[in-house]
């Protein structure tokens, strides 16, 4: 008599959206790639269905200490195949009801931004980003020095912002001697904008923004931005031999997780007679379909 | 030895701690919560399918505190060292993510130089109402800036909003300490899990030395036990004690969790655990085992030791797999790129023809 194993899954987050051409919706984000790359987050194809096979194999890989492998990038290992082939003679039945469109209610949540999504219109500036920024003690110094003759007095001591108000103040002439010290030095052109840059003619407001923009070295790197997210919960049901039951007796950590944070329970372990599966869809008729990318975009 | 800790959370609160955007108004429009304008603040809900035939709308929902803003309260700390000034400096950045904290609800801090992600060992559930409080939409109002300055005008941003509120309210929540995660501590890339640069070991290492008992682990190849992957992971293995340190400090986290916010809170009321040895006798719905904590004192008073899942590789056969693990790399590399210029020179030669 076969036996399965009976597993609850909660809290599942499911971050996609797709428009009805199963095309990735637009979205100005970016993400990093293994290769630290940045690479825009809707070119990064997802599945169509919320659970498919890929899921619940990596699931059951974690579940029986095993490494999990990726479903949208090539590894070096491979996939135990004995679990693939156990995930596609599985049932779910995910619990989260649908509403309008046929889909999930997705939620507003806070979720950190990188990078480039981070992009604040007015960082403060202080002296310690500007330093920063710089990232070099003789420029640094020749710019400072340069400001305390003009000024007349030890710019160090005043704040950045009041700094940016007394450049405003100088005639176009010693401006025009600054924006030009700037150029000379080279790799610092953030530092014209801070001060306003002179363009047809007359100087701009002063843009903050533009000393915040170097990747490494002054960037906020993470921000919070909001994100919009369905979270499932459900029951997958796992054929299960008496060795798989073996191994996660003495081997398997007794939990693994799904999608985004899901946490997978193990509920029990049953007989074939004492299984209900109705309202459950067997996995190997869940299609793996993916979406396709908004643009391609690989910067 | 245990390999995971099971964990029955229960929140006592009063006031909506955590909310949603108004999007929710399409989804409640059968309730008595149905709101017709757009300036309304929602707490988070989880949805059900009312089976119910008396009832008229379809959807039921619970209130619910989202595991973000549970973990969120939990480690407060980490969050402070998303800056550049922590980020940037090696020193500050590792004594960061030596900290018990790090260790335990795990990190990520993106660089071009090669970001740095640990996966979190505590693994919460959301919050879900448990008691009959039911929810309401008040009517509330926010002073505004007048238009004009010089009293001109009279008109001003003073606006009225709704916002759902609720009374005493009591949350269930689960969660999970990951013994296997804690225990590892991986510098590699093989497997993707890149927590730390090895070549800030040293550095790394006296944090450690000052933040966990006794910890004088060192780097090695190590794989988990009876895998079928033979490929050694470069990283540190925790002793027993570190790992039931930080397991203690997980349980003390979650202890402390105490979401204060304008016009309503949320603390921790009660806190089970399950040790588990047997993942299949140990599990979350038998009532058996439960051990209640109440206090700090009855964490210290656990005794417990953690379940080891990795081995350690001999340095030779390490060396000899990660050889073979290298030239199956420039393989894949050679076929993936072959695979690319094929595809490149027919798209080109299909172009040609479409051209003609």
């Amino acid at each position: 008599m076969n036996n399965y194993l009976i597993l609850n899954f909660q809290n599942a987050k499911l971050f996609r959206k797709f428009d009805k051409n199963k095309k990735n919706r637009r979205t100005n984000d970016f993400v990093f790639s293994r290769t630290s790359e940045y690479v825009s987050r809707d070119f990064y194809p997802s599945f169509v269905e919320p659970i498919t096979v890929h899921q619940i194999s990596n699931m059951l890989h974690v579940l029986f200490n095993e490494r999990p492998v990726p479903s949208f990038r090539d590894v070096v290992y491979d996939r135990v195949e004995s679990l693939f082939e156990k995930a596609q003679n599985s049932y779910l039945k995910i619990d989260t009801p649908k509403h309008n469109n046929n889909d999930f209610y997705y939620e507003t949540m806070h979720v950190r931004k990188a990078v480039t999504n981070a992009w604040n219109p007015s960082p403060p500036i202080n002296w310690e980003t500007i330093k920063r920024y710089i990232d070099d003690e003789d420029k640094f110094i020749t710019i400072v020095s340069f400001l305390n003759k003009t000024l007349n007095q030890d710019v160090t001591i005043i704040s950045a912002d009041n700094l940016k108000d007394l450049v405003q103040n100088l005639d176009t002439k010693t401006r025009l001697e600054l924006y030009e010290l700037i150029t000379n030095l080279m790799n610092i052109s953030g530092l014209i904008y801070f001060f306003g840059r002179f363009n047809n003619g007359k100087f701009d407001k002063p843009d903050n923004s533009k000393l915040t923009c170097k990747l490494n070295k002054t960037a906020k790197m993470v921000n919070r931005g909001l994100e919009h997210v369905a979270v499932l919960s459900g029951q997958i049901i796992v054929p299960v031999t008496d060795d798989d039951i073996n191994v996660i007796k003495n081997n398997s950590k007794g939990f693994a997780k799904i999608l985004d944070g899901g946490l997978v329970f193990i509920d029990s372990v049953k007989n074939e007679n004492n299984i209900d599966i109705n309202g459950f869809v067997k996995v190997s008729e869940i299609s793996d379909e993916k979406t396709k990318p908004a643009k391609n975009l690989i910067i | 030895m245990i390999k995971n800790v099971l964990v029955k959370l229960e929140f006592d609160g009063r006031g909506i701690v955590n909310n949603d955007s108004n999007d929710q108004k399409w989804v409640l429009k059968g309730t008595h919560l149905k709101a017709y304008h757009d300036n309304v603040t929602f707490s988070k809900k989880c949805f059900y399918k009312n089976n119910d035939p008396d009832v008229s709308n379809d959807v039921d929902y619970k209130i619910k505190i989202s595991e973000n803003c549970l973990l969120k309260n939990a480690k407060r700390y980490i969050e402070l060292a998303q800056v550049p000034s922590i980020i940037h400096n090696p020193a500050l950045l590792y004594s960061a993510i030596a900290s018990p904290e790090a260790l335990v609800c795990g990190y990520l801090f993106p660089s071009t130089t090669g970001s740095i992600t640990r996966s979190g060992a505590l693994n919460l559930t959301s919050a879900i109402q448990t008691c009959n409080a039911k929810s309401v939409l008040e009517v509330f109002s926010r002073s505004g800036q007048k238009k004009s300055n010089d009293g001109t005008e009279d008109g001003g941003d003073t606006t009225f909003y709704f916002k759902e509120t609720v009374g005493d309210i009591k949350y269930s929540a689960t969660a999970n300490i990951d013994v296997m995660g804690l225990q590892f501590i991986p510098c590699d890339i093989v497997f993707d899990r890149y927590q730390i640069n090895p070549d800030y070991f040293q550095l790394y290492k006296q944090f450690l030395q000052k933040k966990l008992p006794n910890f004088n682990s060192e780097l090695g190849y190590y794989q988990l036990k009876d895998s079928s992957i033979e490929i050694p992971e470069y990283g540190v293995l925790l002793s027993n004690e570190n790992i039931v340190y930080l397991t203690k400090f997980a349980l003390k986290l979650l202890l402390g969790i105490n979401i204060a916010k304008k016009g309503g809170y949320a603390r921790t009321s009660s806190l089970k655990i399950k040790l588990v040895t047997d993942p299949l006798d140990h599990i979350y719905n038998d009532e058996n085992d439960w051990i209640t904590v109440q206090t700090s004192k009855d964490i210290e008073a656990l005794d417990f030791n953690a379940h080891k899942f990795y081995k350690e590789i001999d340095l030779e056969l390490a060396k000899k797999f990660r050889m073979e693990f290298t030239e199956k790399i420039a393989e894949c590399k050679r076929i993936a790129s072959e695979a690319k210029k094929e595809k490149k020179a027919k798209k080109k030669k299909s172009k040609e023809d479409s051209d003609e």
